[in-house]
Formats: structure tokens, C-alpha cells, sequence
């Protein structure tokens, strides 16, 4: 449903993205790895309309449709969920009224899984939380609600950009509990993840990006077996992931 | 004891209206980062407006409707110039919206001299607000003071009530400081900017109508009120609406208060020295507390 091809996008001077090629399907979670720096972010920025300069070649359609020069919330609206690095939730607000506000005008009442959201049912740790102010929140706790705030919406396909970065291991599991069971009941899942671990577990496809383009696209197993490609484009060497 | 609760009403009912102009300035710039330099000249052409409105219609108690027809006038105003001007330059950068409401500034003020003249205008309160409403020690406390006062309380009320308990206050208060993410989350940020710079200017026409008819409506006043109004959003701390309401009671009070004393050091009468005052105390707040009272930008 998400069809990107040849894209090149940058922040002005320079192109990050130099002819970026991409594909998630309906019910998908797709890993997008590769070094720090080689534009895994800037490439969610781009399929979200938010960079500051608009896109030069390529094209990025979502179910068929143009989704390049679009404003950034008419890009939400059809159906597509942002989790940004360092997770952006409304610190002023309460976890309740974070929420609120995930729930935009114009999205879809039900979208992939077919009902309303319940956050505190994915997340129950939020429950108790409902009324605490969102920049209190622990980083786990922060990163829980800026993935149900995305989720809000029912959104069909998640973008979501670093989503264990520096979090503790048990609150690391629960995040990939968390995203492996919203993709089983069929919403696409574009992922950047570090923690290769994580990303091989969530993942049916394993894409990597090195200097501004794809290197690498295959299944997790077949990354297994490409070891020339994890040391050259991952820094990964010998050891089995 | 006479002279002190007579200052304090007069006080409190000036730092009021002087809020309601600070508050849409304060506000638009937290925001959109947009420091407005016409927002005075959008409470000038309030004042204008309204004396002109409540001309067209003064068989049908024309102050009244001018009070609700001349903030909705600036209002729009205000939205035409977010969405056709400001928006079209906004990726420019600061400088160039800085200059671009600097420029509109005295476009304004050439206008209101065109359609107007270089006079003073007879606008007024209302009959029914002229008189006493009590008296304090002998000294009457105006109808109208009080009718300035409540409105802006009303208004002010209306504003942290929207803010705090309605669902677009609580986008407003997220795109304080995540636009980005508000946007991503699809919610039409551009629309919520040209509204809430819609809704600054509007209380600016408000304010405008209240102290045109109180005050004097003329062509120098958005001059004279302009470099008060920047002064409170300094003194408050850039983008701190709580900061812009102490700041202008502050500065209601001083004006006020500073009028009335009589007595005067190194030969210059305190009374004197009042215009002076908010520029003093806006100068010592940037001496040792650069952010204003309740700013908190760290630079």
C-alpha cells in the first residue's frame, strides 16, 4: 500500500535521500536498518510531508495515491501514523488529553482493525496514568503513549522511528509485544529500529539503507545469511544475530 | 486610604484592557513565533471601526453593536493577513515577518488618516455607562471603568476556559510546543495559526473599541499604546500568557499610581516620571532576569 520509488529528499543544501526505492503491504512490518546518519528518519520525515524542502525526483503513493507536496496533516488523515524520535508527546497535557488529541478530524473511526482504539487496553500500564501530565511520564511510559497517541487515529500503516532508544530491556520487550500484536490484527508497520534483535523478531522484511539508498531487502533469515552485507552496511561482523 | 482604592480600581481596570491587547500578542507569538509589531494598529483600527459602526448604526443603540461588529471586522482582518501575507512568507524566516508587520504598521496607521483624518474622533461611551456607578470617599468610581473591567474579565475567563477545557484549546496548547507532531497527528495546524492570530487581533479591536471610547481615538494612538503593550509581553516573558497578565497589572498599577503621588526625587515629580516607568522596569528585568517573570526559554 505504500509504494516509494527513486525518491530524493533532503533538508535543502544536500540530499539526504539520493533515489530511495520502498514497499510495505497491507499487515506488514517492514525493519528499516543501517548506520546512523545514512537517512532512516529522513525518509519517515519525507513520507510524512515534514521536511522543509519539498522532495526532488521520485514519487512516494500511498493506495495509489500521490502522497509528495501534500501538507503533513492531510498525509495523516489517509491513514498513516507518526512516532517520532524522541517520542514529541505533549508535555503539558495528561496522558488522557494526549490522547484526545491523537483522535484527529477526518481519520477514520475504525481503520485496519476494524474498531475503536483502546489505548489502555495495549498499554494498561497508561491506565493509572490517565490524569499525569505527559512530561513527568518515565521514557518508557512516554514512548507507550506516543505510540497509542499515533494509534488514535487508526492509522493502517505506523511509522515509528527508534522506538526502544534507551530504554530499559523489560520495557523493551513490552514495546515489541506491543507492536507485534497491533501488526497481527492488520495494521502495516513501518519500523527504524537500532536493536537488530528487535527489529529481526518484529520484522517479515528486513530492508537497509547506506548512503541515502536501499542497500539490502530480503527476509530476516536472508540477512542471516548475507554476511558481506551486515559488515559492510550494519558494522556487524562474525557474530550471529 | 481614599486615594489608594480609587488608584487600585483605576489600576486594575487599565492593567486589564492593557491585557487583552498583550494577551493576543503574547499568545500569536508563542505559537507562530511571529512578534506581531501591528498588533496596536489592529487595536487602533478597533477603535476606529467602532466609532464608525456605532455611527451607521446609532439609532439602534450603535455602541453595542459596534462593541461586537468591530472586534469580528479586525478579526477577519487579521486572518486575511495571516493567510494571505504572513503564511507566504513564512519560510523565510523571523526577519521577514518581523518586517513585513513593521511595514503593515504603517500602512494601517496611513489608511485610518485617509478614510478618518489627522484628528481626534468623538467617540464615546455610551449614555447609559456615563455616570457614577458609586462613591468612594466622595470620589465617583465610573460606570463605564466598571463595564471595562468586567467585559475583559469576561473575555479573559472565555479565553482559559477555551484553552483548558475544549478540544481545539488543547491542540493550541500542544502546537505551543510540538507543531510539528500536532500537524502529524492530523490536525490542520496552518488553519489552527490563522485563527488564533484571527482571535489575538480581535481582542486588539476589542481593547481597541473599549479605549478608543475611553481614552482617544486618533492617529498616533497605536504609537502611543504600542511600545507599552511590547514592554508587558517582555516584562511577562516572551510567549507566557500568565507573564503578560502580571506584567500588565504591574504596569496598570504603576501608571496609575505614579499619576497620583506627589512627591518627587532629584526634582523630577514622581508623577512625572510615570511614561517613563515600564520602560524603567522593563530595562532591570532584562538586567537580571533576561526570560521576564515567568518566560522559560533558556537563551
Amino acid at each position: 500500500m505504500l509504494e516509494i520509488r527513486d525518491l530524493h529528499a533532503g533538508y535543502g543544501r544536500g540530499e539526504v535521500l539520493q533515489g530511495v526505492s520502498l514497499d510495505v503491504a497491507p499487515g506488514e512490518c517492514v525493519a528499516l536498518l543501517g548506520r546512523n546518519g545514512v537517512g532512516r528518519s529522513t525518509l519517515l520525515k519525507a513520507i510524512m510531508g515534514m521536511l522543509p524542502a519539498p522532495a526532488g525526483m521520485g514519487s512516494a503513493r500511498y493506495h495509489g495515491e500521490d502522497l509528495l507536496g501534500h501538507a503533513t496533516f492531510e498525509i495523516a488523515r489517509r491513514g498513516i501514523g507518526y512516532v517520532p524520535e524522541g517520542r514529541e508527546v505533549f508535555p503539558n497535557l495528561t496522558v488522557a488529553q494526549n490522547l484526545l488529541i491523537g483522535e484527529a478530524p477526518g481519520r477514520s473511526a475504525n481503520g485496519a482493525t476494524g474498531k475503536a482504539f483502546d489505548a489502555y487496553a495495549l498499554f494498561p500500564a497508561l491506565d493509572a496514568l490517565r490524569d499525569t501530565r505527559a512530561g513527568v511520564l518515565s521514557g518508557g511510559e512516554q514512548q507507550m503513549l506516543s505510540i497509542a497517541r499515533a494509534l488514535a487515529g487508526n492509522p493502517s500503516l505506523l511509522l515509528v522511528d527508534e522506538p526502544t532508544e534507551g530504554l530499559a530491556p523489560a520495557v523493551v520487550r513490552l514495546l515489541a509485544t506491543a507492536l507485534d500484536s497491533l501488526r497481527r490484527q492488520g495494521v502495516a508497520i513501518l519500523l527504524v529500529e537500532q536493536k537488530m534483535t528487535i527489529a529481526l523478531e518484529l520484522a517479515q522484511r528486513v530492508c537497509i539503507m547506506g548512503r541515502g539508498r536501499m542497500v539490502f531487502e530480503g527476509s530476516p533469515q536472508e540477512l542471516q545469511r548475507a554476511e558481506s552485507v551486515r559488515a559492510q552496511w550494519l558494522g556487524i561482523q562474525g557474530q550471529t544475530i | 486610604m481614599e486615594f489608594l482604592l480609587v488608584s487600585l480600581l483605576n489600576g486594575l481596570s487599565y492593567g486589564l484592557l492593557l491585557f487583552l491587547l498583550s494577551a493576543g500578542l503574547t499568545v500569536v507569538f508563542s505559537l507562530m513565533g511571529v512578534l506581531n509589531f501591528a498588533h496596536a494598529s489592529f487595536y487602533m483600527l478597533g477603535a476606529y471601526l467602532g466609532f464608525q459602526i456605532s455611527l451607521w448604526f446609532a439609532q439602534f443603540g450603535g455602541f453595542w453593536i459596534a462593541l461586537v461588529l468591530a472586534p469580528l471586522a479586525v478579526g477577519a482582518l487579521g486572518m486575511l493577513v495571516e493567510r494571505h501575507l504572513l503564511r507566504a512568507i513564512h519560510r523565510r524566516g523571523q526577519t521577514a515577518e518581523l518586517l513585513l508587520t513593521f511595514g503593515l504598521a504603517y500602512l494601517i496607521a496611513e489608511a485610518v488618516q485617509l478614510l478618518w483624518g489627522r484628528s481626534a474622533l468623538p467617540f464615546h461611551p455610551p449614555a447609559s455607562l456615563e455616570g457614577a456607578l458609586f462613591s468612594l470617599y466622595g470620589s465617583a468610581f465610573p460606570a463605564w471603568r466598571a463595564f471595562m473591567m468586567a467585559l475583559a474579565l469576561a473575555m479573559l475567563a472565555a479565553i482559559a476556559l477555551t484553552l483548558r477545557y475544549t478540544r481545539v484549546g488543547l491542540i493550541v496548547q500542544a502546537a505551543f510546543t510540538h507543531p510539528h507532531m500536532v500537524e502529524a497527528l492530523g490536525h490542520d495546524v496552518p488553519r489552527i495559526f490563522m485563527w488564533t492570530f484571527g482571535a489575538g487581533t480581535a481582542l486588539a479591536g476589542l481593547a481597541g473599541v473599549i479605549g478608543g471610547s475611553a481614552f482617544v481615538t486618533e492617529p498616533g494612538m497605536a504609537a502611543a499604546i504600542g511600545p507599552i503593550v511590547f514592554v508587558i509581553v517582555v516584562i511577562g516573558g516572551l510567549g507566557s500568557l500568565p507573564g503578560a497578565f502580571i506584567a500588565s497589572m504591574a504596569v496598570g498599577f504603576m501608571q496609575t499610581f505614579a499619576v497620583g503621588l506627589d512627591f518627587a526625587v532629584a526634582g523630577v515629580s514622581i508623577a512625572q516620571a510615570a511614561p517613563v516607568l515600564p520602560f524603567l522596569a522593563m530595562v532591570l528585568v532584562l538586567l537580571f532576569r533576561p526570560s521576564g517573570l515567568l518566560g522559560n526559554r533558556a537563551d
